[in-house]
């Protein structure tokens, strides 16, 4: 599935969060957001979900206006994986993956067979199938954003977001998080921290600063020294991996 | 929405506490200060509801039917009523304390109700419990804009609730000792800590349909606020309109809790309660909850009512002293979870 952000603006309280950003991604394409903390990058990802009302320009699916959509049809070809997810509720791994399956079903509808496939494709895509009836209190942070993931594939989404999904996650859970990330089929937007991550794990990046797009590209394109200078303000080196070829970031203090 | 527990148990959970249901309001029924045979009291309640032409004595009839058994329906409809509003605003707040008196949404609809009641508030036009329904409105307005503009509000939310509980109880102390005289204000504050006495069958009806419509509205959402776990943005991007459907279920709320208000008085902490033992039998999908947690709350009210009866010998207790004294621990219980767990 195809996503665009034409001009998009979004002001808050006389604020411009947001101010005129243009984006496309195309079908399997992962698109890495980074920019720094207050940059913009949840706020343009809520943008893209149809969270929040744009205060100008429009967000298409596959070239047609998101506001023409329902809000359950948006959810149906659009899931989003938020930074932190809480509950209260005692739920289980599987019965926060079945929540996926809410925008598919009618209010009174039993649970049908599609559901049941979708649910267990999601626990299998996650790596969660061993987990399912495990607590969500008892689950670790790389733990539930799995679950959260699987959840988010049980709405059979064209498009995913995920909000800085690997912040308090420790390596080996980013890289298994990203890496199952990037092993699906959806049109993935990532918002990222992590420089070498975002080079590593995204076919593009675009960067946001202040509300604006700076700069957009290939990882090795746009991850320059002085792109990173002027909007971390940080020194860096720049090199091609030999070991995965991707671009490498040395920060320099 | 979440079939955890297996098909069976789940009806066999149901079926006990309906049949427990009608054995508790039988029970009601033939407990009181007149004494009456228990075969009197089942031909009574069998005559009453028209399967049975047995000659009864019309005093003993009219006790059991009249007086005793439209009491008894009235707990249990106010039971499943209030115990059905805390699961929706816990669900919908994402707020483990959240239930209609601890809001102080039962203030304000006693403030609105005793306004009519004593200032004839809308000049006769509006009844009791349309003022009863005001007020449960207005409170809910200062609850929610006291705790606005804070996302992670969940203490907020419930200090809000204990604001406006002050505020409304105020108001209503206020009217009472200005405008009631001494017999309108005992009775009064005997009500406003929630009473059964004095309730008939038309009563009943008005919480019977008010009570069952409700469910049904609720049940009909049931699923969306399964979507409400983890908060507002998740339920929007799992599709649910958030506005709307929160609007909807805040009103529905309003109005229960202002129609049983207005009956019984202002009955505390059934709702806040009977969700947290449904939960703990059944589980959080809310497609099982919300009937598990009407059957419960009307099971319990019911018992509450026959205790406030038999507990001080020749006296009755309003219910919402009983429903306090067993609601008020719990409430620490799962402030200090609550707590424990964050």
């Amino acid at each position: 599935m195809n996503i665009e952000g034409r001009e998009l603006s979004w002001i808050r309280q006389h604020e411009r969060i947001v101010d005129g950003v243009t984006l496309t991604v195309g079908p399997g394409e992962t698109l890495g957001l980074i920019g720094p903390n207050g940059s913009g990058k949840s706020s343009l990802l809520h943008l893209l979900a149809g969270l929040r009302r744009p205060s100008s320009g429009r967000v298409y699916l596959d070239h047609e206006p998101i506001d023409g959509f329902s809000r359950r049809q948006v959810a149906q070809k659009v899931a989003l994986v938020a930074q932190h997810s809480t509950t209260d509720a005692d739920l289980r791994v599987e019965e926060v993956v079945r929540l996926g399956r809410i925008p598919h079903r009618g209010p009174l509808q039993g649970w049908t067979q599609s559901d049941v496939e979708h649910v267990e494709q999601a626990l299998v895509q996650a790596g969660l199938v061993a987990l399912r009836h495990r607590r969500w209190h008892t689950l670790s942070g790389g733990e539930r954003q799995r679950t959260q993931l699987a959840r988010a594939m049980a709405q059979q989404p064209g498009v995913l977001l995920l909000d800085e999904p690997t912040n308090h996650l420790d390596i080996q859970h980013q890289l298994d998080l990203l890496t199952r990330v990037r092993a699906l089929a959806t049109s993935n937007i990532i918002a990222l921290h992590d420089l070498n991550l975002a080079a590593m794990f995204c076919d593009r990046l675009v960067v946001l600063s202040e509300g604006r797009l700076v700069a957009q590209g290939a990882p090795e394109d746009v991850l320059t020294p002085a792109l990173i200078w002027r909007i971390y303000g940080v020194d860096a080196a720049v090199e091609r991996s030999p070991h995965h070829g991707k671009a490498q970031i040395h920060y320099l203090v | 929405m979440f079939p955890s527990k297996s098909a069976l148990t789940l009806w066999a959970v149901f079926l006990a506490a309906a049949l427990l249901l009608c054995v508790n309001i039988v029970l009601a029924a033939s407990i009181g200060e007149m004494r009456i045979p228990f075969m009197v009291t089942l031909q009574s309640i069998a005559h009453g509801l028209g399967v049975s032409d047995v000659s009864l004595d019309p005093i003993q009839q009219g006790i059991i039917w009249q007086y005793r058994m439209s009491r008894a329906l009235i707990a249990a409809f106010s039971g499943a009523g209030l115990a059905l509003c805390g699961v929706v605003l816990q669900a919908l707040l994402r707020n483990a304390l959240a239930e209609p008196y601890v809001l102080g949404v039962s203030a304000g609809a006693s403030t609105g109700a005793v306004s009519v009641m004593l200032l004839g508030v809308g000049g006769g036009a509006i009844g009791v419990s349309a003022g009863a329904f005001l007020g449960a409105l207005m409170a809910f307005a200062v609850v929610m804009f006291l705790a606005s503009g804070v996302r992670r509000g969940v203490t907020r939310v419930i200090l809000a609730g204990v604001a406006a509980a002050q505020l409304f109880n105020a108001i209503t102390a206020w009217l009472v000792s200005t405008s009631a005289n001494a017999e309108q204000s005992r009775s009064i504050m005997f009500w406003l800590l929630g009473s059964l006495g004095g309730v008939r069958w038309p009563d009943v009806e008005l919480a019977a349909i008010v009570v069952s419509a409700g469910f049904v509205l609720c049940f009909y959402f049931a699923r969306t606020m399964d979507a409400f776990a983890f908060g507002e943005d998740a339920a929007a991007s799992l599709g649910v309109s958030v506005r709307g459907v929160r609007a909807v279920l805040l009103i529905l709320t309003a109005l229960i809790t202002a129609t049983l208000v207005s009956i019984v008085g202002a009955v505390g902490f059934v709702g806040l309660v009977i969700p947290h033992a449904a939960r703990f039998l059944i589980g959080p999908g809310h497609v099982r909850l919300l009937p598990a947690t009407a059957l419960i709350g009307a099971n319990f009210m019911v018992l509450s009512d026959i205790v406030s009866r038999v507990i001080v010998a020749q006296q009755t207790l309003p219910i919402g002293v009983v429903t306090a004294l067993f609601g008020a621990p719990a409430f620490a219980l799962i402030l200090y979870r609550v707590r424990t767990e964050e």
